[in-house]
């Protein structure tokens, strides 16, 4: 497994797009898991343990702690292990925070998180082509274990381990 | 919006903090209802705990001090993942 991950985004004549880049950001394919105790405790009951959820992902470094959309945390049968305040233009809000395991399907690197935000991402998508849904900003309590570069003038940025 | 869930457990943590604050100060309290699980050092100690314990159920860690942690989403607060260039 490598511990490098380049995403290059092109135009139409394969040509590092940095208006492309600008467009759609630095977005990553993931797979939003169960953690592995609680799959283990699923089992045990003799419960189904249910399958990931996939989708792409905006890295935001504005972002200190990784929050996902929150009916797919529902989805997956995952239950709340406490509440964040989180700033928001009107004052303080309360917001419901998971366990989750995150898998970054370019390299299929793991990271378990004890600590994921539950937020509405409903309507925000990403400029690809064909326009695709955000659920889950990867934010610094994920990126405080990789080396992040965006490179705006190349076209491309680089998630590294 | 889902709403938040854990407000009974929030609201017990409330009103026991200050005393908290005297023995468990930094160190992570895990609780469900109304009852004081435990006190763990880490985060991930007082999952595993509440896992083993509870199994796949809501319960609340919460870290013992004096003020808490304010997430920071600006890209949600202020509505900037697709923002039109023109």
């Amino acid at each position: 497994m490598s511990p490098v991950h380049n995403q290059f985004l092109q135009d139409a004549n394969n040509q590092p797009s940095p208006a492309g880049l600008r467009e759609a950001g630095p977005i990553i394919s993931i797979e939003v898991r169960i953690p592995q105790q609680i799959a283990q405790v699923l089992t045990t009951q003799g419960q189904p343990v249910p399958a990931p959820a996939a989708g792409i992902a905006l890295i935001d470094t504005g972002a200190s702690v990784t929050c996902i959309h929150e009916p797919i945390l529902q989805g997956l049968n995952l239950n709340p292990i406490g509440i964040a305040p989180t700033g928001t233009a009107g004052g303080q809000v309360q917001r419901n925070v998971y366990p989750a395991t995150i898998v970054f399907l370019p390299q299929g690197w793991t990271a378990d998180f004890n600590r994921v935000i539950g937020v509405d991402l409903s309507g925000q998508i990403v400029q690809t082509h064909p326009p695709q849904p955000i659920i889950a900003l990867i934010g610094r309590n994920v990126l405080e274990r990789f080396v992040f570069i965006y490179n705006g003038p190349g076209g491309f940025w680089t998630l590294a381990t | 919006m889902i709403p938040v869930a854990l407000e009974e457990e929030l609201a017990f943590f409330e009103r026991n903090k200050a005393e908290w604050l005297q023995h468990y100060r930094d160190k992570f309290a895990l609780i469900k209802g109304q009852r004081l699980l435990g006190t763990f050092t880490t985060f991930q100690e007082a999952f595993e705990a509440g896992i083993r314990e509870l199994g796949n159920q809501a319960f609340l860690i919460e870290k013992v001090t004096e003020q808490d942690e304010e997430v920071q989403l600006p890209v949600l607060t202020l509505g900037l993942i697709n923002v039109p260039r023109s």
